[in-house]
């Protein structure tokens, strides 16, 4: 009897076993878990279609004959796209400007010599739509947009000055700024214009039907339709009736929808945010070196115990062919010893140097790893060397640059345009012009304490006077001089030309700079020298490491 | 930037408890040890039926490149029948200047097909598991767990939760005083389309002497046991083989205190760099016997 029930049991614990294999794991494969959007959620693919419709220009406000129909004569604007082996024909030529237009990912992917992108365009100055107080091309190099809202901890700033605090910020000036070709002035024209194209939209163009399976805007918004698929129906927080909001909401929410989008573009990581896709990343992982810091390090102590442990790297694993290839650049997939030189001499800090002998970058005093970028701001004398190449050496430690009282009371005199001051004269967010020694790039100086861009100054404050060495001083102005923000370095070779003012096509151009300008910091020749070249100590004879390490952080970025 | 402080509170708070829960165990009336000796190693012994079996298993480890932690696993042991145990797992950890916290669950259940004994004993071996990656329990190894697993953060890891089905073949052979045992560990997650992950474990053990003196006592030879245990990853079915995988050598040691709890000791020794260094690890097992129906008496 006792064994009769024994078997029973075991019967039944072998059949519940057999039922969970079979039903859970038989095929290989696990159950399907609950149902998910593929590829990006909604919020971003309408965030994408936004950032590459074409309609919300001025030029396409001045030139349409309907929301709808496209435009009779194209914007010359977008007809041509200036790059490394000259002018292509613009992906968007025949329409007017969008957000595209100067951030490209893979409009010219296969292009020999062009390639991939990490949302940047090829030249030094972007072109704008029109001439506006005149000027016709941004002050400065496109950022590459890839990363820009990688998580931190910190401060969120925007643009090489640190204009914007928030990505909706940013979008908002843009589609209704001088970048869409709409004057200081134009701003309420703008605004009711980018509602209109939302309300009237028919859902029957190409941005549509690329990114929202032809739907129109205002069905999109609404969010009720049934039969709108689940990667283009709007979250909640998203969704309003663009027939009765009001033209400023209908454009706010743009801005929020367009910034999930930005904060989709990160660079290829694994589910714990850990970045995987560069050879310097294969390197760390198959040599089981940290590849971010540990819990209550801060990224400049995981930098520090990085080098410590790569000096002491006995036998380092190096990367080959074996680990990877690279699809869209032209050089082999590889961290081998050159890199791994490299990647200590970026990490490296000199002992009171007085020459460049010590093969210590200090670049990861700013580029701080994983990100790269400590997202802060630093001088690092490309203003000084612009301006001085423009109106000779010294000219720049010579330039009078007026202290917060005088900026305060002479607003159209120094500072850029607003919608409160539309006749500034953005002389000090300038490039430097030969024969015009008005002009210079001061970054940061033009929007710290800068009343008309009220966003950033609280976080501002606490980042200025948390570097500076003395903030009696007009609180801190003064040091913010030709300073930018930090750029992030991984996949640079997608975003070249280099530095604010795209002055640099090459790697080694950069680094021959950093050679020369921590030269003159020692030398006390660079005004508003930065505290982190005092630790810097490079020479040529380190370019070509520093040139393979920073080849090692590409990685195959195509918005995928 | 979190304070050690922290760590220093909770550390001793673990202790504590693991003083606590050492103090009842000895203080128990009525009870006795009956635990197998490995860590990680399933032999053929099965829980008698009615008996529970708590055990606390802690593990201290210090990883290259990564905060030292302390991990916590209470087991509750149940036996059902004769041939089938159950078990319940709860686990914890504690990693320095990061925080404390619960990982997850197991239930597992063994099935003994053959009561009587053979050259070779095999059980079947099923488990559920709700665990998070920040689990540091290493109550199995399998697939690619890495070193690198340690690096992430609590708050990183936390928010990966696997739910995994894993299956054991458990092989085990007892002569001249050896115990010889061999699982074969297959591990499927259920939440996510992963490849299966394979792992094993070996181990053989002895009591220090098989004839027990004629006088009670503590520390003889009798009342002890030792060791070794060999665990490891075998890939995936991506990828089946040793490469990427972690391997631990653990010499083992068991007191069986008379009529009290057994407390066992293990420093598993990683054999390759993706392995952490050393495991501390530490057990208690105290054995209730027929505890339900001595409460229904």
């Amino acid at each position: 009897m006792r064994n009769r029930v024994a078997k029973r049991e075991g019967l039944a614990f072998c059949l519940a076993l057999l039922t969970i294999c079979v039903s859970g794991c038989g095929s290989g494969k696990a159950p399907d878990p609950p149902p998910e959007v593929e590829g990006a959620p909604a919020d971003q693919n309408v965030g994408e279609r936004i950032f590459v419709d074409t309609r919300f220009a001025e030029y396409f406000a001045a030139n349409m004959t309907g929301v709808n129909d496209p435009l009779p004569v194209g914007d010359p604007v977008v007809a041509q796209v200036n790059t490394p082996i000259g002018s292509l024909p613009g992906p968007f030529a025949g329409e007017s400007i969008n957000c595209r237009s100067c951030h490209f990912v893979t409009e010219f992917t296969g292009v020999q010599g062009v390639g991939n992108r990490t949302y940047a365009d090829f030249v030094n100055h972007s072109p704008m739509p029109r001439m506006i107080n005149g000027i016709n091309s941004t002050p400065r190099n496109a950022m590459q947009m890839v990363g820009s809202l990688q998580p931190r901890n910190g401060p969120t700033f925007l643009h090489f000055d640190g204009e914007f605090p928030t990505p909706q910020d940013l979008v908002l000036a843009t589609i209704t700024g001088r970048n869409f070709g709409w004057t200081p002035d134009q701003y309420q024209q703008a605004i009711a214009h980018i509602a209109r194209v939302i309300r009237e939209d028919n859902g029957n163009n190409a941005g549509s039907n690329t990114y929202t399976h032809g739907i129109p805007y205002a069905t999109l918004f609404l969010a009720t339709d049934p039969s709108i698929p689940a990667d283009s129906k709007l979250p909640p927080q998203y969704r309003m009736d663009v027939t009765t909001a009001t033209d400023a909401a209908v454009v706010q929410d743009i801005a929020n929808l367009v910034a999930a989008y930005m904060a989709g573009l990160l660079f290829k990581h694994d589910d714990f945010g850990r970045y995987t896709a560069s050879p310097f990343d294969v390197f760390l992982r198959v040599n089981h070196l940290p590849q971010q810091p540990k819990a209550g390090e801060t990224e400049q102590q995981y930098a520090q115990r990085l080098l410590g442990l790569l000096q002491n790297l006995s036998s380092p694993v190096f990367v080959d062919a074996t680990y990877g290839t690279f699809k869209y650049h032209p050089q082999p997939f590889q961290f081998a010893q050159t890199e791994l030189q490299g990647l200590i001499i970026f990490l490296k800090s000199a002992q009171a140097p007085t020459d460049g002998s010590q093969h210590a970058g200090n670049c990861a005093a700013c580029h701080v790893p994983p990100n790269f970028t400590d997202f802060h701001f630093h001088n690092t004398g490309v203003s000084q060397q612009e301006y001085d190449a423009a109106n000779g050496n010294g000219a720049f430690m010579a330039l009078a640059i007026p202290g917060l009282a005088e900026r305060t009371a002479n607003f159209d005199l120094y500072l850029p345009p607003s919608a409160n001051h539309p006749n500034a004269s953005e002389r000090f967010r300038h490039p430097a012009v030969a024969g015009s020694p008005q002009y210079a790039d001061l970054g940061l100086w033009n929007v710290y304490l800068n009343g008309d861009m009220p966003n950033p100054q609280a976080n501002l404050t606490k980042i200025v006077c948390a570097n500076a060495a003395n903030c009696s001083v007009d609180q801190g102005l003064p040091t913010t001089i030709a300073q930018f923000k930090t750029p992030m370095l991984r996949d640079l070779e997608d975003s070249a030309p280099y530095f604010h003012n795209g002055s640099k096509p090459k790697f080694d151009d950069v680094v021959n700079f950093y050679i020369t300008v921590s030269q003159l910091a020692r030398q006390g020749l660079l005004r508003n020298g930065p505290a982190e070249f005092a630790s810097m100590s490079i020479s040529a004879d380190d370019l070509n490491a520093l040139v393979a390490f920073l080849k090692s952080l590409a990685e195959d970025y195509d918005d995928t | 930037m979190r304070m050690p402080r922290t760590v220093s509170y909770l550390q001793l708070g673990c202790n504590k408890a693991c003083l606590f829960l050492f103090l009842a165990f000895c203080l128990a009336p009525i009870s006795r040890a009956q635990e197998p000796l490995y860590f990680v190693t399933y032999s053929d012994v099965m829980e008698e039926p009615g008996n529970l079996e708590l055990t606390y298993k802690g593990i201290q480890s210090a990883p290259n490149n990564a905060n030292a932690f302390n991990s916590a696993t209470m087991e509750f042991e149940y036996g059902l029948k004769a041939y089938w145990t159950t078990e319940v797992y709860l686990s914890g950890q504690s990693t320095q200047n990061d925080s404390t916290i619960f990982t997850g669950f197991r239930w597992e259940n063994r099935y003994r097909p053959l009561l009587q004994t053979h050259f070779i004993n095999p059980v079947l071996y099923v488990e559920y598991e709700n665990v998070n990656a920040a689990d540091r329990s290493f109550l199995e190894i399998t697939g690619h767990q890495s070193i690198s697993d340690l690096y992430l953060t609590n708050a990183q890891a936390r928010r990966e939760t696997e739910r995994a089905l894993e299956l054991k073949l458990i092989l085990s052979s007892n002569t001249h005083g050896w115990n010889i045992s061999e699982n074969f560990i297959t591990e499927k997650a259920l939440n996510e389309s992963e490849a299966w992950e394979f792992g094993y474990a070996l181990a053989a053990s002895r009591p220090l002497t098989l004839s027990a003196g004629s006088k009670a006592c503590w520390l003889c030879r009798e009342n002890f046991s030792a060791g070794v245990e060999l665990y490891g990853g075998l890939g995936t079915s991506d990828g089946f083989g040793w490469k990427q995988t972690s391997q631990y050598l653990a010499p083992v040691i068991q007191f069986n205190i008379p009529k009290g709890p057994s407390i066992g000791f293990e420093p598993a020794f990683g054999l390759n760099a993706n392995s952490v260094g050393v495991l501390w690890r530490f057990k208690l097992t105290y054995e209730f016997e027929q505890i339900f129906s001595r409460r229904r008496n």
